[in-house]
């Protein structure tokens, strides 16, 4: 795999790489949402372009999965660039080699990977109404009808509560007879509940995250490329590639 | 004229050719094997054949081709009011490419919108006699279905007719946007083959009194030739299962025998589309946007450039 992505090419110690491949996989593993959730499939291969989609019929003669939808793995890519003279002072002053660029993209990254997977659940979602979530009990009230929407429906639990800052923010703060709601409502989204940078601001989506109803498509895994010298810079790319697949709409219930 | 604008007109006609297709197929299994319903299907190729002169322009313009239709006609009535309706979508794809071709002022594209023109108003006239010649013989109604079919039996057709519709154009789009010619003529010769089958299993529910679903699955779109190509095999090899299981299902000896036949067309497909994968797996990597052979089977990488670890799942 590594060849392919040029590693061998770019002039730099197995040191700098390792420090390179730290940066990164602490910064997206911080900033990543969607991968906490939604369960993985993968890596399978950079070469690897479609991902099956089953349809499901039924009750007729039983349920069956009697269609299939091949879905494009798509690649995300954030760039960064590495001067060779800062290379040379982490060489030869005390200082080390400056990699607040490599955060950077790998923190573009994360996002990007966020907006597909749940800007993805939000825009396939169910719809179901937000209430008033500046009173005590309003959360608990909305997350828990919704759970009980999506359990008719045949949605099992343990169940993710995901939200904008400003709704956790919101959610954080009520509190009524000493009793923080929060703590109530993270006794019914049992599998936690996640703020996210791309959530759009007052919704709060509920899912049932197991395999069977969704998962991502990993093709290649987040990993850093050289792209080649641009004048006196060395230019990287972090990329993967991966797409979601929502199995049974009905998993992901949007309260707006 | 603004070339996006150019494109959409483009588009709108690509969307009436498709419709006009669908809604003369349909007419055409509705009346039974024949000499018209042979002629009936003569149109619906010259119509593909427009269908593919139109989206080369719209590639040539750097757009997409559009594989939406707007809505046929499938409803039911004597022969000579479903020629009548034809003779009326002839007219208003005319009257379309007239007024397309008042508003563009490239050359080519006038050239080509009136050659299509022209076969449309020989189609008109074709259909306008059909129509005459069916009002003649007091729309002797084609010959009378067994009527009797299994739920079963409609499900596995129409899951065929379903599915061939969706690969008539997902084919169509992948030599539409082919950047090599044995691959576009290759998805071509696939595409009419997967619409001849269309035209089988349709017919074969047109004969036991059964209106064909002429609906499709969501066509896998993209430039890439080789995704298109990874895509195409899928769908092949699941079609191939899915047929199989449904062939002992099957007690009709006449309709085991074709879905055993579009069944075995189907793995040959695959197997083209495996050359034709490798092929542009070869081309790709010669452009360089692949290349293999840059990283020689067992080579241990230098010791500067450690293997990026993977971040997998983050789930607890």
């Amino acid at each position: 795999m590594s060849g392919y992505l040029l590693r061998d090419d770019a002039p730099l110690s197995e040191a700098v790489w390792k420090q390179i491949d730290e940066m990164v996989a602490t910064v997206v593993t911080k900033n990543l949402v969607g991968r906490r959730i939604v369960p993985l499939v993968g890596p399978l291969g950079w070469g690897v372009e479609v991902a099956p989609l089953s349809g499901f019929a039924g009750p007729g003669e039983g349920y069956v999965a009697d269609t299939v939808e091949y879905l494009k793995i798509e690649q995300l890519e954030a760039g960064f660039r590495l001067r060779l003279k800062h290379l040379a002072m982490a060489d030869q002053t005390p200082y080390g080699l400056d990699l607040g660029a490599v955060a950077t993209a790998a923190a573009a990254l994360a996002k990007l990977e966020d907006e597909k997977i749940i800007g993805g659940l939000v825009a396939q979602a169910a719809q179901a109404a937000l209430g008033d979530w500046s009173v005590p009990n309003g959360p608990f009230s909305a997350v828990s009808a919704a759970i009980a929407a999506m359990r008719g429906n045949g949605f099992d639990g343990p169940f993710a509560l995901v939200m904008s800052y400003d709704m956790y923010a919101k959610l954080a703060s009520l509190v009524e007879h000493g009793q923080r709601e929060i703590k109530a409502v993270e006794k019914l989204a049992e599998a936690g509940i996640f703020a996210s940078a791309v959530m759009p601001e007052e919704q709060a989506l509920v899912l049932s995250p197991q395999p069977w109803n969704m998962d991502m498509v990993v093709g290649q895994d987040i990993a850093t490329g050289f792209v080649g010298n641009e004048g006196m810079d060395l230019a990287f790319c972090i990329l993967e590639t991966l797409v979601l697949r929502l199995k049974r709409p009905g998993a992901a219930l949007l309260l707006s | 004229m603004d070339k996006q604008k150019i494109i959409e007109m483009l588009r709108d006609d690509m969307r009436g050719e498709q419709q006009a297709i669908i809604q003369y197929l349909a007419h055409a299994y509705a009346l039974g094997e024949g000499e018209v319903s042979g002629g009936i299907e003569a149109i619906a190729r010259e119509e593909m054949r427009h269908l593919d002169w139109l989206a080369d322009a719209i590639v040539e313009l750097g757009g997409d081709p559009d594989m939406d239709r707007e809505p046929p006609d499938l409803s039911m009535a004597a022969p000579s009011v479903q020629m009548r309706k034809d003779v009326d979508l002839e007219q208003q794809a005319i009257d379309q490419y007239r007024a397309h071709m008042e508003a563009i002022e490239d050359e080519g594209l006038r050239r080509l919108l009136a050659r299509i023109v022209h076969d449309e108003l020989v189609h008109q006239k074709e259909f306008a006699g059909f129509a005459d010649e069916f009002a003649a013989e007091r729309d002797e109604a084609p010959e009378e279905g067994e009527g009797q079919v299994s739920e079963r039996l409609a499900q596995i057709l129409n899951y065929g007719v379903r599915h061939e519709y969706t690969v008539v154009l997902q084919y169509l789009y992948h030599s539409f946007v082919a950047d090599d010619c044995e691959l576009a003529e290759e998805m071509q010769d696939a595409a009419i083959n997967e619409m001849q089958h269309m035209g089988w299993l349709a017919e074969e529910l047109q004969e036991k009194g059964q209106q064909p679903a002429f609906e499709h699955h969501e066509p896998f779109l993209s430039r890439d030739a080789v995704a298109n190509l990874e895509a195409d095999i899928a769908i092949e090899e699941e079609v191939t299962r899915e047929y199989s299981t449904q062939i002992p299902q099957v007690q009709e000896d006449d309709i085991q025998e074709i879905l055993t036949r579009v069944r075995d067309h189907e793995i040959y497909h695959a197997d083209v589309f495996r050359d034709l994968l490798a092929e542009a797996k070869e081309r790709q990597a010669k452009a360089g946007d692949a290349a293999p052979s840059q990283e020689p089977e067992g080579s241990e990488p230098p010791a500067g450039a450690p293997d990026a670890p993977p971040i997998g799942s983050l789930r607890k």
